[in-house]
């Protein structure tokens, strides 16, 4: 033993020896081992919804930390910027794959109401998700039957439908093992008028275009009051919505029987 | 082979004698060891007792792993002794075929010729080679005593299989192979492949051409015909033909392929003097829904021969399309709708296994991997590669998919990422492709570097849109779309007054290969050699297609489009079926005749295949002059037969017309005596078997002398011997750096650094 230290040589033996053990990794071919940034496509940009509603960009705050969990956790090329797509601009919607949304029953002009519905049907993704602010969204019940008498509004061929525990949403990356959404709740206190709802999907034919949440995910990870982790879990489901979004046939001119 | 371990040592050591070589090493390790035990008795700071042997023997081990490794360690095959001794042998054929036969006016026959021209080389090959062996051919390769036996043993062959003897002789690795021929194959297969396997064996071809002053004949023929049964409608298939023409002199031929009156196809067919089989394979679009029929004719006027077929084209049938992603991107969404927006279409995803992405498999799929045989691609018509690193598949994976192309499936290849393509060179993928790639000297750094300044680039123009915003982008209207610039002749998969394709990201292609088919370009971007980018290509490949699309996926021009343009959907779904050959499998009902001619008052059959099995066709001959005769077909294991006897000679038509409405038929020249390849007097094909000699570093033989004498003994002090080092090893490598990493770590550690 060395004076004036708490050294042992067994234990420098045993370090060394793993470290021996380690070293033919080092010889291994870089191909051997496949680099997450190769596999990183063409960038894409991850867009809110710009509507007449005052809170269109609320939370917007967390979506750089959500833009880093997808770049962390998948070999998504996306930009950790977050981008506006308004409405009211067709082409501006269409830059993007993907738009979230904080609801859209406030639309208000035919231009925006026709720039929506044109965007699902080119192939776009529509993501509705409420905050559970009591202030913004007062009653889940009201918030979901509105997104639904807009859709019908704008797309009359669409039909919603609330997804079964076990479709692949809730498994396809991250697993959801009770088939649910995690909620976030106001002030972290539980409440059942959110919390029975899972996810619904905005279909035209048989391809979904789009897809409504009342689990308040987007106040989730900005960090709103809520368990250790829950941001975490918010996080994956939104991930989870991504990947499954980008796994369908974005195409609805079959259904329309075109 | 025999194999020994030996120590090779290197250097000067290498000179000496093994035992003294090990000598010196040892002294020098004994050397090495006496001072490492010395130098960790007395080290700069005390070491425990443990510490202390620990580290001399890392260091010791170190040595003497070193030691090992300067000893070189080696496997040495020697052949075996008796190998050098009759290593070079000579093979002398002979074509023994009816045509090595024919007559002259001097009573001299070809055979009679060719042997009389050897014999007077017979001495040099003796000289120049440990042994010769002989066999004689006409269907089938056989080995025999001598040179007489050759010539005389049996009797004429009706067929010649020159090409199929001449690979035969190769399998027992002859020094050179001398073919006493005419010249004269009547498989109907091309010298191309006997041409590859000797000079990939390094045998070199010589012939002595058999050569008479009988007079040649002329004859055309259609020997017979391939047309698929159904195919997609505005799809494209090939038809072909095996085409017999037998001139004396040189001669352009005319060939085209009609339906009704319309003609699909044509060309210009150069024959050398002597008997020519062949192939002729005209692309055809299918056009719309119905019947196709599909007549091929061969010369002009009166010698004008014509076969005849249907090819049913159908609105609908089953593409089944596997398509593999290897990084997660937005493009298979679109790609996906748009294939599927038509039934015809069935489409089975698998995802890099990489990506983690799981997904319900829909019923009957199965893979959850890329397979690494051939034979469980079978079931697809295409497979598309998407996004894909040379790495993510391994060389089996990759190995059967050039297998499944040769075998008739379509591969699409589809990267718009050039780093991506960069990691595919040399690997079987890209040897199938139809592009080459750009090689990038750029290090990936420099890449990333210039790709971080364009974006930064980007951001600044694009700043300003929506001052207002604090903390979100403006949202523009993304990259710039370029649109496909199709070249003139390639508009076979753009429908007209359809908008072209457009991308916004590609991977730069260097050049197309020789076979390619170029169908879009970028519309400014051009290489070192100011030749346009290449975007989209594809090629016949083996019984296949490959084709390649060096851009995204497509999907930002989808959305860039009114949601009621069908133009995306269509581009996919007609790429998809450019890719299927035939498309739905299955020959067309045909004829085949047992013979190019028939003979006046003796019996000729023929046969009818792709009729339906249940329901037997109805056959006719129709003659020149007279009375149908409507024959009896016999079902057999090949198809419908039928026989009869013409009773006038001229053109007959053969016709065959099944329980769908299908029709089949074939011209049937009758003359006083069968024409066939062995008795046509065509003459020997001199000029072919030069070609061939020349690419396989032969001759043809002559009067002059071709074999020189040869001295086969070795060189004194040399020894053919295959030494392969055994410590030439990642592992044994690996050991000694970390023997010596774990020795520094552990002096460190010790405080003696």
């Amino acid at each position: 033993m060395v004076k004036g230290s708490d050294w042992h040589p067994f234990r420098s033996i045993r370090t060394a020896l793993l470290l021996l053990a380690l070293t033919p990794l080092l010889l291994l071919p870089a191909s051997a081992q496949q680099d997450p940034d190769a596999l990183r496509p063409e960038a894409v940009g991850w867009a809110r919804l710009k509507t007449p509603s005052e809170w269109w960009r609320r939370h917007s705050t967390g979506d750089p930390t959500l833009m880093q969990f997808l770049r962390d956790n998948t070999t998504l090329n996306i930009d950790p910027q977050w981008y506006v797509a308004d409405v009211e601009s067709l082409p501006q919607l269409c830059t993007y794959p993907l738009v979230f949304s904080q609801g859209i029953h406030m639309l208000d002009t035919s231009t925006s109401k026709t720039n929506l519905a044109e965007y699902m049907r080119r192939g776009g993704f529509l993501l509705i998700d409420s905050c559970i602010n009591s202030s913004i969204t007062p009653d889940p019940d009201v918030f979901l039957q509105q997104q639904i008498a807009m859709l019908g509004e704008i797309i009359p061929e669409a039909t919603i439908e609330p997804l079964p525990p076990d479709h692949d949403v809730y498994k396809i990356f991250f697993q959801f093992p009770d088939g649910k959404p995690p909620h976030t709740f106001m002030d972290n206190i539980y409440d059942p008028k959110w919390d029975k709802y899972g996810l619904f999907g905005i279909m035209i034919g048989n391809r979904m275009v789009g897809m409504i949440s009342l689990s308040g995910l987007q106040c989730g990870w900005d960090r709103m009051i809520a368990p250790p982790g829950h941001d975490i879990e918010c996080m994956k489901m939104l991930v989870n919505i991504y990947i499954w979004a980008m796994m369908q046939g974005g195409d609805t001119a079959s259904a329309r029987g075109q | 082979m025999n194999s020994d371990f030996e120590w090779q040592f290197g250097g000067w050591l290498r000179q000496l004698p093994v035992g003294v070589a090990w000598g010196i090493l040892g002294l020098v390790t004994l050397v090495g060891l006496v001072a490492i035990v010395l130098l960790y008795r007395r080290t700069l700071r005390k070491l425990p007792q443990g510490s202390r042997v620990a580290l001399t023997v890392l260091r010791v081990a170190l040595l003497l792993v070193l030691c090992v490794v300067l000893a070189n360690p080696s496997r040495v095959s020697r052949p075996p002794d008796d190998a050098n001794k009759n290593g070079r042998h000579l093979a002398v054929i002979v074509d023994r075929s009816g045509s090595m036969y024919t007559v002259d006016n001097r009573n001299e026959t070809r055979l009679q010729n060719a042997v009389k021209l050897w014999k007077t080389h017979t001495g040099e090959a003796v000289l120049a080679f440990d042994a010769v062996d002989h066999y004689r051919f006409a269907t089938k390769l056989e080995k025999v005593a001598g040179l007489d036996e050759a010539i005389q043993g049996g009797g004429p062959g009706t067929e010649t299989q020159l090409w199929r003897a001449l690979r035969a002789a190769m399998a027992d690795s002859p020094a050179g192979i001398v073919t006493l021929t005419d010249g004269l194959d009547t498989s109907g297969h091309d010298a191309n492949q006997v041409i590859t396997e000797a000079q990939a064996r390094g045998i070199p071809l010589y012939f002595v051409p058999g050569m008479n002053r009988s007079r040649p004949g002329n004859l055309l023929a259609i020997r017979d015909v391939k047309t698929p049964s159904t195919v997609l409608r505005l799809s494209k298939f090939n038809a072909s033909a095996i085409l017999e023409i037998s001139s004396p002199r040189d001669r352009d031929v005319p060939v085209a392929l009609w339906s009704g009156s319309k003609m699909l196809a044509q060309a210009t067919l150069h024959a050398r003097p002597g008997w020519n089989v062949l192939p002729w394979t005209p692309e055809v679009s299918s056009g719309e829904p119905g019947a196709l029929p599909l007549e091929f004719r061969l010369g002009e006027g009166v010698e004008q021969e014509t076969a005849a077929s249907v090819t049913q084209v159908v609105e609908h049938t089953s593409v089944e399309i596997l398509y593999y992603q290897g990084a997660l991107q937005w493009g298979y969404r679109f790609l996906r709708g748009a294939l599927e927006s038509d039934q015809s279409f069935k489409l089975t995803s698998i995802l890099n296994p990489a990506l983690g992405v799981r997904i319900t498999a829909s019923a009957g799929t199965t893979l959850e991997d890329l397979p690494d045989n051939a034979g469980d691609l079978k079931r697809f018509q295409i497979v598309i590669l998407a996004h894909v690193l040379a790495d993510q598949l391994s060389a089996k994976q990759q190995q059967a998919l050039v297998d499944y192309a040769k075998g008739g499936g379509g591969v699409l290849f589809i990267a718009p990422d050039s780093e991506a393509t960069n990691r595919f060179a040399g690997t079987p993928l890209e040897e199938m492709l139809p592009i080459v790639f750009e090689r990038s000297d750029e290090s990936p750094e420099q890449r990333e570097a210039e790709a971080f300044q364009a974006k930064m680039q980007q951001a600044f123009e694009s700043s300003g849109q929506d001052a207002a915003l604090a903390d979100g982008a403006g949202g523009g209207t993304g990259p710039q779309l370029v649109p496909f610039q199709v070249p003139q002749g390639s508009e076979s998969i753009f429908k007209a007054n359809m908008p072209v394709p457009m991308f916004s990201n590609y991977a730069r292609v260097a050049s197309a290969k020789p076979a390619a088919e170029i169908l879009a370009v970028h519309p400014t971007e051009r290489t070192a050699d100011n030749a346009p980018r290449i975007l989209l290509a594809r090629q016949q490949f083996g019984a296949g297609f490959t084709a390649a699309m060096a851009t995204d996926l497509l999907w930002r021009w989808k959305m860039s489009l009114p949601s009621d343009s069908r133009a995306p959907e269509t581009f996919w779904q007609q790429l998809m079926l450019s890719l299927v050959p035939g498309v739905t499998g299955g020959e067309g009902m045909r004829i085949v005749k047992q013979s190019s001619t028939a003979a006046v008052n003796r019996g000729t059959s023929l046969i009818v295949t792709g009729a339906p099995a249940a329901d037997p066709p109805v056959i006719v001959a129709i003659p020149p002059a007279g009375q149908t005769l409507t024959l009896t077909p016999v079902a057999s294991p090949d198809g419908w037969q039928a026989s009869f006897t013409p009773n006038v000679q001229g053109r007959w038509e053969l016709m065959a017309t099944d329980s769908k409405g299908n029709r089949a038929s074939m011209s049937l020249p009758v003359q006083s005596d069968v024409v066939t390849a062995e008795n046509s007097n065509a003459p020997p094909d001199v000029e072919g078997l030069r070609h061939i000699a020349d690419a396989t570093g032969g001759a043809v033989i002559g009067s002059d002398p071709v074999f020189q004498p040869q001295d086969t003994t070795p060189a004194a002090g040399t020894e053919a011997k295959i030494i392969q080092p055994m410590w030439n090893q990642s592992w044994l490598l690996a050991l000694l750096l970390g023997l010596y990493v774990v020795e520094l770590i552990t002096r460190r550690v010790m405080r003696l650094l």
